[in-house]
């Protein structure tokens, strides 16, 4: 047993960074005039700190999960296979005593059968394995970033209000993770959102970043209105704000399964805002804008993996309306709900990446088919749990490094982002390009050695299980990742020559390479955990944070839902995955690397090539689509709610003003000379009277008050001797 | 004889000491506001003080009596002289003449009947005004003391600290802590604030003038140093 | 009333004499150094009010067990060599600007 001394400081963790911000708010411009660059220092150390931390817990929780004997591994009957790990860490403070809630605002049934509200909201945070998990990867990414950025913005005039934000950012997703109530979950939600909005909108000078910012933040809150009623629902409920309460509580009387679908449904448009998901998957690309370590922390890494995690958080909801098989929307179960939107979202995000020519676009698409990805592996239930965190912590890693490299990329081009003005950056920028060349291998999933292999091998594995059409779905976005991944590489570093902007390329200073080395090392080795088979260490690590719901197992594993640790090896999907990546690699080595066609002359000749090309390239229309619809359909409203009050608001009162005039006008002016007008002057009068007297006494010797005051004292004593005493 | 001396000084020995400090307080306190240097009424503190302070003895308050030296008699009247020296320095001896005698006396006199007027009232002479007795002794000893004193008949077990001092000081550091703390951050703030008006600083305050002509303002922009350095001799108060 | 046995009435008299014979000070003094004088005086008058009413009017219960009066009195103390410090502090500022110490000529603050 390991004593709990990192845990015990696991509230440093975010509080750490939200002091690096003040400080830099309160006096980093006037350090950065002393210290120059120096200044962000502050922002590393403050997120080095609970790194140090939040790895010292990880290694904790490690050392309890291995340490313990329990029963592990495949023998026995899998299905009702549940893996136990150490219980989680809690630490909580009473925030607001609230008082007893009235009964009438709870549900008939709470009200019989619910331990009752007792009127106490507490913040605190909770710790179990797959937020020691998170905790350590956010931490590293970060402080990595962190360093990075020292070199990256270099010279920026707001250069340590950047590093308060990127602070102010890791404390908000720090509380996100360590949130133990849906309340604290919420407060870190929208903080995050809040940096977000702040960081792509860095260079508020560019419009475009301006727009960029306000379109993240507002198709945001299209999401969080959901989450925010999902919350209450569970809050009606239960009723508790508590995480673990509202699991527990889920599927029994109080909390019924189809109202544990409808809130998990909600929940989950929190999460498709958050994560990108089709259909609001529109802001992520537009988030580019922002600095690249912004893209690389908060829009590849961390923050869009909160809807993620949120939904690995709450998946209990998920799993136990699916036990009932309830349907929410369209016949569709609400796990199916997450699976489907996760699967068009890989699919969609995929073949879009594939016509873009902006490096830092074609990485956000492929952030947002990743967290398809991530988001289906989940939408599999218990089987494809852990698969779906596994490959959430892989790509923090590798898509952190990716942007991290297109960042050093775009700083040795001389702010050029696009690929097709690039080209033989091998030789120019080697270090770049060998950690690139790591990140890209791992994302797309070329086996053995990358971690990207293993983990999206698992949740392919899982949907082999669960779902065939899927799977191939899948297979298909996987492929399109192997080819825009491997267009990409060819087209920045392949060739001899390098054009336009690349003929002054050089690599970039080593504050930003080491963190790309150290990304990359995580790359390749951290797939190795999840290695299937009977030491799967990743499974047995994280599967303790799973949905716990032994009693249902029977009917679970019919509806797909549950078998955590029981994915068999097998050998088709490992096959079709290994021929997608190559089929990907070999077509784009095809088309951009050996050159052996040519794409204009082929779109010419093929004109279906061509429209699906144009249609590729302006992303499905959808930006068209939305404006035509909602934008342009707010506007209209606003329109005519401007008419409607403009002729029938306006008219009505115009008419009564009319009216009153005529009739009353004449009555009221007789009233308003003589009697209004009257008393006021009277009024005037009386008051410049008496501050005429008034100001007598205001002769500014300091005796004349004394003597004033002294003689008003004397007669309230006379008062009480003439009155007796009696009145006091 | 001496009996009956002993018997009338048991009887009205309180009332004595009384009558012989009012009257210095009084006497003194006439003076106070009616001499005619400044220096001599201030000196005449001192007398006033020292009766006030018998008189709290009078009271069985000998904490009092100890303040009331040390801080009236030795620190604020000390104080006071300061000042008046400071000043003298540079103005000459300063009179205290009075004006509006009449007025002034009127009020003041007005102001003494009211209230003595008020003590004439039945919610003053309907209650029972005897003090309780007391037993000079100390505490711990039991011997015959003459600033420990306790009440025989309320004495039990030894909860509270007995004299009047030890009292003090429990109750300053226990229920009065609050009201304790505060005062002595107004003392704090009332010396900084002290501090920090007289200071001199460099400009027109340490000129020692306002700024009213501004040619000389101009003058002493020009030269700045050496005005100011002159000026600081001259000026020390 | 004067021979009778010492009592609360005594002090409260003496203390309403010494307030009025400090008031009279404050009021008809010329020179502002003066005026704290009579200041203290009345200041003193009041702590022997409370000092007064704490021996003579305490719960009967035990003598002295309720020492507000005095508690209340050193508080009073400490502020009053607060009001000497700075009101001093203010005479010799306003000596420096104004060349005067005499209350009636320093009256800036006239509407």
């Amino acid at each position: 047993m390991v004593s709990p001394f990192f845990e015990n400081l696991a509230w440093l963790i975010p509080l750490l960074p939200l002091l690096a911000c003040g400080v830099l708010i309160g006096w980093g411009v006037k350090l950065h005039r002393k210290i120059g660059d120096r200044v962000a220092l502050i922002a590393v150390a403050g997120i080095a700190i609970p790194c140090v931390i939040a790895w010292g817990i990880l290694a904790s929780r490690v050392s309890q999960t291995f340490g313990a004997p329990h029963e592990a591994g495949t023998h026995g009957e899998s299905a009702r296979e549940t893996i136990e790990g150490p219980e989680p860490f809690e630490m909580a403070v009473e925030w607001a005593p609230l008082g007893p809630l009235s009964p009438a605002v709870l549900s008939p049934v709470t009200r019989d059968l619910s331990p009752a509200f007792d009127g106490r909201l507490k913040v605190g945070l909770r710790i179990d394995n797959l937020t020691a998990a998170m905790l350590a990867m956010i931490t590293l990414v970060a402080m990595l970033i962190q360093i990075y950025s020292i070199g990256y913005m270099h010279g920026d005039e707001r250069y340590p209000r950047f590093f308060a934000y990127m602070s102010l950012f890791c404390f908000s997703m720090l509380l996100l993770v360590l949130a133990g109530s849906f309340l604290v979950l919420f407060a870190g939600w929208e903080l995050v959102g809040l940096c977000s909005y702040l960081l792509i909108g860095f260079w508020f000078q560019k419009p475009s970043a301006a727009s960029a910012a306000k379109k993240a933040f507002i198709v945001n809150r299209v999401g969080d209105f959901g989450f925010l009623i999902g919350i209450m629902i569970i809050f009606f409920h239960v009723p508790s704000l508590d995480i673990r309460a509202a699991l527990a509580a889920a599927g029994t009387a109080a909390f019924p399964p189809h109202w544990v679908a409808i809130a998990g449904a909600c929940l989950f448009t929190g999460a498709i805002g958050k994560s990108a998901q089709f259909p609001l998957h529109v802001w992520l690309p537009d988030a580019m804008e922002g600095p690249t370590p912004v893209s690389a922390l908060i829009h590849a890494a961390t923050m869009v993996a909160a809807g993620v995690y949120m939904v690995a958080r709450i998946s209990t909801l998920y799993v136990v309306p699916q036990v009932a098989e309830l349907e929410v929307f369209a016949g569709l179960t609400s796990l199916e709900i997450v699976r489907y939107i996760g699967i068009i979202t890989a699919v969609l995000a995929g073949t879009i990446g594939i016509a873009q020519n902006d490096i830092k676009r074609v990485l956000a698409y492929s952030t947002v088919s990743q967290l398809g990805f991530m988001m289906f592996a989940l939408g599999m239930g218990m089987a494809g749990w852990v698969a779906g965190v596994f490959h959430l912590l892989t790509h923090a890693f590798f898509k952190a490094l990716l942007f991290l490299g297109s960042g050093s990329v775009i700083h040795g081009c001389g702010g050029e982002q696009d690929m097709t003005k690039m080209g033989g950056l091998r030789k120019a920028m080697p270090t770049t390009f060998w950690t690139f060349l790591m990140g890209t291998l791992a994302l797309t999933g070329v086996p053995l050695f990358w971690a990207g292999f293993w983990s999206k091998d698992e949740i392919m594995a899982a949907s082999w299980a669960v779902d065939q059409p899927v799977f191939w779905l899948g297979e298909f976005a996987a492929f399109c990742t192997a080819l825009y991944m491997g267009r990409l590489m060819f087209l920045t570093f392949a060739g001899d020559h390098p054009r336009d902007h690349s003929i002054h390329a050089h690599e970039s200073p080593k504050v930003m390479t080491v963190p790309l080395t150290i990304l990359a090392v995580f790359s390749v080795g951290l797939g190795w955990l999840g290695m299937p088979g009977d030491h799967n260490l990743m499974h047995h690590f994280l599967g303790s944070s799973a949905p716990q719901i032994a009693e249902h197992a029977e009917h679970a594993v019919a509806g797909g839902a549950i078998n955590i640790a029981g994915i068999e090896f097998e050998i088709v999907p490992l096959c079709v995955s290994v021929m997608a990546a190559g089929l990907g690699w070999l077509l784009a080595a095809v088309i951009w690397g050996w050159k052996l066609v040519d794409v204009p002359r082929l779109k010419q000749a093929v004109p279906p090539i061509a429209w699906a090309h144009n249609v590729l390239k302006n992303k499905y229309f959808f930006d068209e689509i939305y404006h035509a619809t909602f934008v342009r359909g707010t506007l209209a409203l606003a329109a005519g709610c401007g008419l409607f009050d403009k002729y029938v608001v306006d008219g009505i009162v115009n008419l009564v003003g009319w009216a009153t005039t005529r009739v009353f006008a004449g009555l009221a002016r007789l009233a308003d000379t003589w009697i209004v007008d009257g008393l006021v002057n009277l009024i005037a009068e009386a008051q410049k009277l008496a501050g005429r007297f008034a100001a007598m006494l205001q002769t500014g010797r300091v005796q004349h008050y004394i003597a004033f005051s002294a003689l008003i004292a004397a007669l309230i004593a006379a008062a009480i001797y003439v009155l007796g005493g009696h009145w006091i | 004889m001496l009996q009956h001396l002993s018997e009338f000084i048991q009887e009205y020995g309180s009332l004595i000491l009384f009558a012989g400090f009012a009257l210095l307080t009084l006497g003194a306190a006439v003076l106070v506001v009616t001499a005619r240097r400044v220096t001599h009424a201030c000196l005449s503190l001192l007398p006033c003080f020292i009766g006030i302070a018998g008189l709290y003895a009078v009271m069985a308050s000998p904490v009092m009596l100890a303040f009331q030296l040390l801080i009236y008699a030795g620190g604020i009247m000390v104080l006071m002289l300061f000042a008046i020296f400071l000043l003298e320095r540079r103005a000459g001896p300063i009179t205290a003449a009075n004006h509006y005698v009449f007025p002034a006396g009127l009020i003041a006199g007005l102001t003494a009947i009211a209230i003595l007027g008020a003590l004439q009232t039945e919610s003053f002479r309907n209650r029972e005004l005897r003090p309780p007795p007391l037993e000079m002794r100390d505490r711990a000893t039991g011997e015959e003391s003459w600033y420990d004193y306790y009440d025989p008949q309320t004495q039990t077990a030894g909860e509270q600290p007995s004299t009047n001092l030890r009292r003090t000081g429990f109750y300053f550091l226990t229920y009065y802590l609050l009201p304790f703390e505060l005062t002595s951050v107004i003392l704090v703030v009332a010396m900084v604030g002290a501090i920090v008006i007289v200071r001199r600083e460099k400009g027109w305050v340490a000129a020692g003038r306002m700024p009213a002509r501004s040619e000389e303002r101009g003058v002493r922009s020009e030269s700045n140093g050496t005005a100011t350095a002159a000026t600081e001799g001259e000026e020390e108060l | 009333m004067v021979l009778q046995q010492l009592g609360l009435q005594h002090f409260l008299a003496l203390s309403a004499i010494l307030f009025s014979v400090g008031l009279f000070g404050v009021i008809s003094r010329r020179n502002s150094i003066a005026i704290l004088l009579g200041v203290e005086l009345m200041l003193n008058a009041a702590n022997i009010n409370l000092i007064a009413f704490q021996r003579y009017l305490a719960p009967p219960a035990g003598l002295n067990l309720v020492l507000d009066g005095q508690i209340f009195a050193l508080i009073v103390i400490t502020l009053a060599a607060c009001e000497a410090a700075v009101g001093l502090a203010i005479i010799l500022n306003v000596y420096r600007v104004l060349r005067t110490t005499t209350a009636d000529e320093v009256s800036l603050l006239k509407w």
